[in-house]
């Protein structure tokens, strides 16, 4: 191999990095006038990717179908998403090149480290970020012009479902375990006060890494507390662990287990057993139901089977919302525009899973109330509702 | 104080485990001078492997499980044949990063295409319930786990020290040149070392999934500790990674209990640093210089 | 595989390199700047590892900590302490390479898998502790911390354009001092003696001394990646450099070929790049890469660049650029201009395997 040949190759490879870039950059601007720019930075590849990427299929499913009759007042929605792989590096990145492409907003999404880096950029060009499954509490009290949310904190997930178990099973010792990941502290405050407005007695918070091999030790440790009501904070499969670890060691609430997640199944599919009649979930959106079907309907025609679960449901649901506000807007649809007509929505119901959804120009938390589950024969059966956001 | 007995009882059940993980490792080292970071990946994706062998193909849990094990030793086979053997003079370090390389991309295809919907639910059947001893609750898992790991250690002992065949194994391991010009078929031995080391990964799988079902997560969280394990009981011998991982489990499990999770790692790390720099060859391992 | 000096001499190709990547400052827009600025983040970094793994021979798998703890107390010293941007990350580095002496002297001792070893524990430890509540008032726990952010000569340094341009110096920087520290006389004896203290030592070689040194400047450069990579993201959580980014990390330095310190920078690139610019791989995006990191590993355990460079060597021996300074693969010491004791130890030792 000649000197010139090995230059020439190392260049033409450099050359076409180079060139690749150059053409990503300057492609991708071909709107026909009309076309309404949605995107989202989401994680798509991952460990949390089975979670997450359900979330904006089940959104663009809806978008598909909403195109299908003809788009918004004529004009059809174009959603990008792209893949951050929970990388805030990346996600950064991605929310650049969503809104060097015009993007009107960014809707959906999945987690707080990589949305909270993409709302740094998209909020600086004044592109609103909608509906992220991420907890961003910061970004709600006060509310920023930039963020809608339609995911409750998880305080006030936590709030809500420590209230509806304490009125339905009466006053007692509430023990939070959750899992050490963004928001934390500020959910175990809200937690903590709910519990005294319930009239209850806060225990603490045991926290647990998503490393943690063995869950014996939080188990010794919460059984020596003998908590009345135990609150879990986590997703299906450390939840799931957590209970059958407790168990083992022959600890049980006193009253019952507090779930404030949306449980895709796993949870009971693994740790039903120990769950059974001694559960109360709080959460949005509904698990089950008739109100899923617009959402699992449209999944079925436009996404995959993969995404018809809760998150997928939940995806689907924040595009109802937006395209309801898309409907709303008078005039071009702008980032502004899009921002005003979903403040003026009032008990809209075009998402039946969340159920009535509300914002205003003081409110942009949408989701007000959520349904009250407990587990019987194995399944999670509705209670009702619960309010979100204090008393 | 009421704690620290079940706190240590229960680092024992994980430290067994943490054991057989160091030990699928310590099999492949004396065995094939290959220091692998593989086997947490390899016994996930056996695991994943039974359990389709229980959902996709129906049959009943417990013979998912035995035919997972024939899985894999195919797979052993398979990684061998993939990884390891080709260009397989290129070095003790560049195998060991192979190893490195094999633990990415089992993880990646497990996450890709296994893991949608996961924790998912394998009920192999195991003795539910446990014994009382004084005031801690000992999972019966854990005596099946304690079984397991000393049967296989026995077996995987005697079949080196007193069979035919192990000295052969022993041969290879010791210096791979002399060994061929004896005649001896060392890439066949390699691959057969290689299916050894999968299955037990996959057995350490198997006896994971009552507490932690069949996920992509779970063997991962061990690997630090497993490591950590075979270092401190000495890479050089066979009951080494037993009597290491006992310990780290123990001490990791008090710390979870009466500290935190970083505490914990923390005094592994400190442990791990120690004995690598005190007394590189652990607790039980030989004199003779690691060649790590 | 672990020390392959054959081709030190590619600074020519290295300056090759980075001209390209200066040529694509001003061609690219802000969302790919952006993007292809990190990759510079982490060609810094990689070229790190390289530092320890291929010519002091010893593997840094904890790379991902020095990246984080770099972010972190840049971030620190700037929100809390008041410093300035450019006082936070210099301090950062600093603290960075000082870390990495301390857990040096203890380490640098073992052997080249037990370092390895050594430092991808550190990895796990040091994300523990990031996450975890008893540094929280400096880390911000799960929460992270917001990222350094400040200006150079009145440009806003979170500017893509702007950062590229930082990261492109600290690039150039950082290969410069790499080719220097392998070119002093030090470094080269350690990479003829590969790593063996009993000869560097007759030699008169400080191997530890060498060694420490090689492993501090690996972990400030980690520090240096880290802080950029920071600055592009907005926020620093456990999130981003997590122990996994250590093994990808050493995956592009195999990628591009260890010890030639080009290679590092185009594996970086690779890896990072492929995943956005690649249509069709998505979901399968981490299945190719690990393939490509094995694949490197079997087939060219010399790296793609280290190849492409070993053959010109081989081909063109007197090419200034490719000329081995040790001994090649399988043939026996050469001619190493002023450095005849070294060249004797090689032929009394007469085949020297350099794949051990």
């Amino acid at each position: 191999m000649s000197r010139s040949r090995v230059l020439a190759a190392v260049v033409a490879l450099l050359t076409l990095v180079g060139v690749l870039a150059a053409c990503s950059s300057s492609g991708g601007k071909g709107s026909k006038s009309g076309t309404i720019h949605l995107g989202a930075t989401n994680v798509l590849t991952g460990s949390i990717a089975s979670v997450c990427k359900p979330i904006t299929d089940g959104a663009a499913a809806w978008f598909r179908s909403v195109n299908a009759q003809g788009g918004v007042k004529g004009h059809k929605i174009d959603y990008k998403v792209l893949d951050d792989a929970y990388d805030p590096a990346r996600a950064a990145a991605n929310a650049r090149k969503l809104v060097g492409d015009k993007a009107t907003a960014l809707v959906g999404g999945c987690g707080t480290a990589n949305e909270q880096a993409a709302y740094t950029i998209s909020s600086k060009s004044d592109v609103t970020l909608i509906g992220p499954y991420a907890d961003l509490p910061d970004y709600l009290t006060p509310p920023t012009d930039n963020y809608f949310g339609l995911f409750p904190t998880y305080g006030d997930q936590d709030a809500a479902v420590v209230q509806a178990g304490l009125k339905r099973l009466g006053a007692g010792s509430v023990l939070h375990i959750a899992q050490n990941s963004a928001g934390v502290d500020k959910e175990n405050a809200a937690a903590q006060a709910a519990t005294q407005r319930a009239g209850g007695k806060w225990l603490g918070t045991d926290l647990v890494d998503p490393t943690t091999t063995d869950y014996t030790p939080l188990a010794l440790k919460v059984g020596a507390k003998h908590p009345d009501y135990i609150l879990i904070s986590a997703g299906d499969a450390q939840a799931a662990q957590i209970v059958l670890a407790l168990k083992s060691q022959n600890v049980s609430p006193a009253k019952a287990y507090l779930i404030n997640f949306a449980s895709t199944g796993a949870l009971l599919s693994t740790a039903g057993s120990a769950l059974e009649g001694k559960t109360v979930s709080v959460t949005s959106p509904k698990l089950s139901g008739a109100d899923l079907r617009s959402c699992l309907d449209v999944i079925a025609k436009y996404g995959s089977k993969a995404d018809a679960n809760v998150h997928g449901v939940y995806g689907c649901s924040v595009a109802q919302i937006v395209t309801s506000a898309l409907k709303k807007v008078s005039g071009s649809v702008t980032s502004k525009s899009l921002a005003t007509a979903l403040e003026s929505l009032r008990n809209d119901a075009s998402a039946p899973a969340f159920g009535p959804v509300s914002f205003s120009s003081s409110d942009h938390a949408g989701i007000t109330t959520g349904t009250v589950y407990t587990v019987q024969g194995g399944k999670f059966v509705a209670q009702g509702t619960a309010p979100y956001g204090g008393q | 104080m009421s704690l620290l007995v079940p706190a240590i009882v229960s680092g024992i059940s994980v430290g067994l485990l943490y054991g057989l993980l160091g030990f699928s490792i310590v099999t492949l080292y004396k065995a094939s001078a290959t220091l692998s970071f593989a086997q947490p990946a390899v016994g996930m994706f056996t695991t994943f492997l039974a359990y389709y062998c229980y959902s996709k193909l129906s049959l009943p849990a417990v013979a998912a499980a035995v035919l997972g094990l024939v899985v894999a030793a195919a797979l052993g086979v398979v990684l061998y044949l993939v990884a390891m053997r080709p260009n397989d003079q290129a070095g003790t370090a560049n195998r060991s990063f192979r190893t490195l390389a094999l633990y990415s991309l089992l993880l990646a295809i497990a996450t890709t295409w296994f893991a949608n919907g996961q924790p998912f639910q394998f009920p192999i059947p195991t003795p539910k319930g446990s014994v009382s001893v004084g005031g801690s609750a000992i999972p019966l898992l854990s005596f099946v786990t304690l079984a397991v790991a000393v049967v296989l250690c026995s077996a995987i002992l005697a079949f080196f020290r007193w069979t035919r065949y192990g000295l052969l194994f022993r041969a290879v391991a010791d210096d791979r040149e002399v060994a061929r010009l004896l005649g001896i078929r060392a890439r066949r031995i390699t691959a057969l070392v290689w299916v050894a080391g999968t299955v037990i990964a996959c057995i350490v799988g198997l006896l994971t999934v009552p507490t932690a079902f069949v996920s992509t997560d779970t063997l991962s969280n061990y690997a630090i500790y497993a490591l950590a394990g075979v270092f401190l009981g000495g890479l050089t011998a066979w009951t080494g990674a037993f009597v290491g991982g006992l310990i780290i489990g123990v001490v990791s499990n008090v710390a979870l209990v009466y500290v935190s999770q970083e505490a914990a790692l923390g005094i592994v790390f400190v442990i791990l640093l120690a004995v690598l720099t005190v007394r590189p060859r652990g607790i039980l391992g030989d004199e003779a210089v690691t060649r790590v | 595989m672990l020390t392959v000096p054959a081709h030190t001499r590619t600074y020519w190709a290295t300056a090759l390199v980075l001209a390209v990547l200066a040529v694509l400052w001003p061609l690219l827009g802000e969302s790919d700047l952006s993007l292809v600025g990190v990759g510079l983040g982490y060609a810094v970094a990689a070229v790190g590892v390289d530092i320890a793994t291929g010519y002091a021979g010893q593997p840094n798998f904890g790379q991902s900590a020095f990246m984080a703890i770099g972010a972190y107390a840049a971030a620190w010293l700037e929100n809390s302490q008041g410093l300035s941007l450019w006082q936070a990350s210099l301090c950062a580095i600093i603290l960075c390479a000082l870390l990495a002496t301390l857990l040096g002297l203890a380490a640098v001792r073992l052997e080249h898998l037990g370092f390895g070893i050594v430092t991808f524990a550190f990895a796990f430890v040091a994300a523990a502790f990031l996450q975890g509540g008893a540094l929280s008032d400096i880390t911000g726990g799960p929460n992270g911390t917001p990222s350094p952010a400040g200006s150079l000569f009145g440009y806003d340094v979170t500017q893509p354009r702007t950062l590229y341009g930082v990261a492109l110096v600290v690039l150039i920087v950082a290969t410069f001092l790499s080719h220097n520290f392998v070119r002093s006389r030090a470094g080269r004896a350690m990479l003829t003696v590969k790593g063996n203290e009993k000869v560097a030592a007759v030699l008169g070689v400080d191997a530890t001394s060498v060694k420490l040194r090689a492993f501090a400047l690996s972990a400030a450069f980690g520090g240096a990646g880290g802080v950029l990579i920071a600055i592009s993201a907005g926020f620093v959580t456990p999130a981003s450099f997590p122990p996994a980014a250590s093994v990808t990390l050493f995956g592009m330095v195999a990628l591009g070929g260890v010890g030639t310190i080009t290679g590092p920078i185009l594996g970086a690139m690779f890896f990072w790049l492929v995943p956005s610019y690649a249509p069709g791989l998505e979901a399968k995006q981490t299945v190719f890469i690990a393939a490509v990191f094995l694949l490197v590993l079997v087939v060219l355990p010399s790296g793609v660049f280290g190849t492409v460079a070993d053959l010109v060597a081989r081909r063109r021996p007197k090419l200034r650029w490719a000329r081995p300074l040790g001994p090649a693969r399988g043939q026996p010491a050469r001619d190493v201009r002023g450095d005849d004791r070294l060249a004797r130890v090689g032929e009394r030792r007469g085949r020297v395997n350099v794949n051990e």
